[in-house]
């Protein structure tokens, strides 16, 4: 049972509409787990979403260790969080670097990556994503951490079904989408930027995104500029 | 479905989420409409719901305050006598003892406010303050969203 007034909602809505601009729902997501993030005290937190039921790819992660984690395990296509997706339940690990299911992994990762935990993101009772988070030393997760994370990735999923209903699907879909598919672009050029200016990743990100923002263009075609490629190919 | 059906369904579920993220018995949620009165929009159940109405009809509480004031409210227990409590707020609400309001805003502009309320009365710590305000944060994400529809305009 609701106990919602739909016409108080509307009316209220309708202010909201003249408040701010929206923002994209890609933006709405990286905003949604940076504050999963930081409300825990988590080391890094990320989001690997499959759009329109295709395989799981990586879409925000918080920090460089947060990428290693979700890349290390879209090569392998195993890990916790892929585990989290394909059997639509949480999924921990007390310590990713000792755990004898993805014995792997431990190569690939950034070496601040322990203790990890992923639960589903749903829209319409369907897994589309994971919620992934870790922590950089070793750490049992308990029940109250589980239901934790499902609360947060259910809100998130709420994020993403107030995106559906008011967009058309195919919308929001072309949306993330583009985000999957121009990160990996904007991932390779971050990654020449570190070496060529012996940057961070996070001072390479923020450079490019300042230089997109100055010349008013998107940070994937600035980025496809910056590897020498055109933009209409993100791979 | 009407818009509002599906929109009342989405805010019902983030308001349940909200509450089991921070950990609170419910959540529940007032908002400024377009005519620029406070509107009780409801809440993750019965108890939630009559918090919002009791403030809309009493023009008080904590609700009305964090907006007002643009800041985090927090009250032990709402049966207490002012300036702790709202009494007149807790008798049509008998049973929400502690309450957190924390203002909702949209760019620079305070769209209303979102409460979480256990009912047993208890102090609410700093982090779970902070954690409320992060989470009211997420609120705002999902009630863009959905005014993102521009149907909405039309409707009474």
């Amino acid at each position: 049972m609701s106990y919602i007034d739909p016409e108080a909602l509307v009316a209220s809505l309708r202010r909201i509409q003249t408040a701010a601009p929206v923002t994209g729902i890609v933006q709405q997501l990286e905003r949604a787990v940076d504050v999963v993030d930081t409300l825990f005290g988590y080391s890094g937190a990320g989001l690997m979403f499959a759009a329109d039921g295709k395989e799981l790819r990586y879409l925000v992660a918080t920090d460089d260790p947060g990428r290693s984690l979700e890349g290390a395990q879209l090569h392998l296509g195993r890990g916790p969080c892929v585990s989290a997706y394909e059997q639509d339940t949480a999924v921990t690990c007390s310590d990713v670097r000792a755990d004898p299911r993805w014995p792997e992994l431990a190569a690939r990762l950034h070496p601040g990556v322990r203790a990890v935990a992923g639960v589903p993101v749903r829209l319409g009772g369907r897994p589309v994503g994971t919620l992934n988070v870790y922590r950089s030393t070793p750490y049992e997760w308990d029940d109250t951490d589980v239901q934790a994370l499902y609360a947060y990735a259910d809100v998130i999923g709420q994020v993403l079904a107030a995106a559906v209903a008011a967009e058309e699907k195919s919308v929001l879909a072309d949306q993330l989408q583009y985000a999957l598919d121009y990160r990996v672009v904007i991932e390779r050029a971050i990654g020449y930027l570190m070496g060529k200016h012996d940057l961070t990743a996070a001072q390479a990100f923020t450079g490019l995104r300042k230089q997109a923002r100055d010349s008013r263009r998107k940070v994937a075609d600035l980025a496809a500029e910056v590897l020498g490629e055109g933009a209409g190919d993100p791979r | 479905m009407t818009d509002g059906d599906e929109f009342s369904r989405v805010v019902d579920r983030t308001l349940h989420a909200l509450a089991d993220a921070l950990g609170a018995d419910g959540a529940a949620l007032m908002l400024i409409d377009d005519r620029d009165r406070p509107r009780a929009v409801g809440g993750s159940d019965d108890d939630g719901r009559r918090l919002e109405l009791a403030q809309e009809q009493t023009g008080s509480g904590p609700s009305i305050e964090s907006f007002t004031r643009d800041t985090g409210v927090v009250v032990d227990d709402l049966h207490a006598a002012r300036p702790f409590g709202f009494p007149g707020v807790a008798e049509r609400a008998r049973r929400v003892r502690a309450v957190l309001s924390v203002p909702l805003r949209a760019g620079d502009r305070v769209i209303g406010s979102l409460d979480f309320y256990d009912r047993v009365s208890h102090e609410w710590q700093p982090v779970t303050v902070r954690a409320g305000e992060r989470l009211a944060e997420l609120m705002v994400m999902v009630l863009q969203g959905l005014a993102h529809k521009s149907s909405i305009s039309g409707q009474p």
